[in-house]
């Protein structure tokens, strides 16, 4: 999983002290569409598992579309204008306060980050690998800390 | 599997990956299954093939119905027919009106393979 803040523990004192929240819209949108995507990482991952065969590259090139997704929609919320913003029913939900976005950034960013970076390096086009198991399961353990991290900030912002 | 018959499995949700992976496992699990991406089609699907256990995502924005208008069709099918919402944690109303039309059970997105084994054993009275 993502490596947590050093001042986590800090963050979520304030969130609490500052009675700092998130709209459930927003919410919503985050799960619909980060939720879809891990749901179907998980599946895909499950599915070769469970047929105790590596995952082969053009499979494994789906992994990158859903975190596409993911990456997409955490750089819509996290922006820091809401000029921009694409729903515009939310659109005087945004900015999130800063401390959220950092949080967004960190822990989403870079649990995404590392299961392109697993799938990229593997299924590199020079010399291409499907995704041992050993791989799917740190990409498993991404997606598992992705939805962990989503829960407990949902529940720390929830008003 | 019921009556050494398998077990028929419906999965209803508007993410083709996420219809195409769960049919992959479960009929490895030895289940029948079928698939729908609209809750058209998925009460359709329902109405043909009967199945033991239905599952059926909430939040269909590329569905002409969502998936509470689903189960409420499937219901006047048949009221005994046994459906797992698939929802969001954020989905509490969406819940609530699926609890009113007979919901067998809830399993909130993200999920993973063992969340869903749970689930189906439960509603199907099997060990997964």
């Amino acid at each position: 999983m993502a490596n947590p803040l050093p001042n986590e523990k800090e963050i979520y004192e304030q969130i609490k002290s500052e009675g700092i929240t998130v709209d459930s819209g927003i919410w919503d949108l985050i799960y619909h569409h980060v939720g879809d995507d891990i749901t179907a990482i998980n599946l895909l991952c499950a599915y070769y598992l469970s047929r105790k065969e590596p995952i082969p590259v053009k499979e494994a090139e789906k992994i990158l579309v859903y975190t596409r997704d993911i990456r997409d929609i955490i750089k819509k919320i996290t922006m820091s204008s809401s000029q921009d913003f694409p729903f515009p029913e939310f659109k005087n939900n945004i900015p999130l306060n800063p401390i959220i976005r950092d949080m967004f950034t960190h822990y989403i960013g870079n649990d995404v980050h590392s299961i392109n970076f697993i799938v990229c390096d593997t299924i590199d086009p020079i010399e291409p690998k499907p995704l041992s198991e050993e791989i799917v399961h740190k990409i498993l353990s991404r997606t598992g800390s992705i939805k962990e991290f989503m829960e407990r900030l949902r529940q720390a912002t929830s008003p | 599997m019921e009556n050494n018959r398998p077990l028929k499995l419906l999965i209803v949700d508007d993410e083709p990956a996420i219809v195409d992976f769960t049919q992959k496992i479960y009929s490895r699990k030895g289940f029948t299954t079928f698939g729908a991406t609209d809750g058209i089609t998925g009460v359709e699907v329902f109405k043909k093939e009967r199945p033991s256990v239905t599952l059926i995502d909430v939040h269909m924005p590329y569905s002409p119905i969502d998936g509470v208008e689903t189960l409420r069709r499937i219901k006047e099918i048949d009221k005994e027919a046994v459906c797992i919402m698939v929802t969001r944690i954020t989905e509490k109303d969406k819940v609530e009106q699926s609890k009113q039309l007979g919901a067998s059970a809830y399993l909130l997105k993200p999920f993973e393979i063992g969340d869903l084994d749970k689930a189906i054993s439960e509603v199907a009275g099997i060990n997964l």
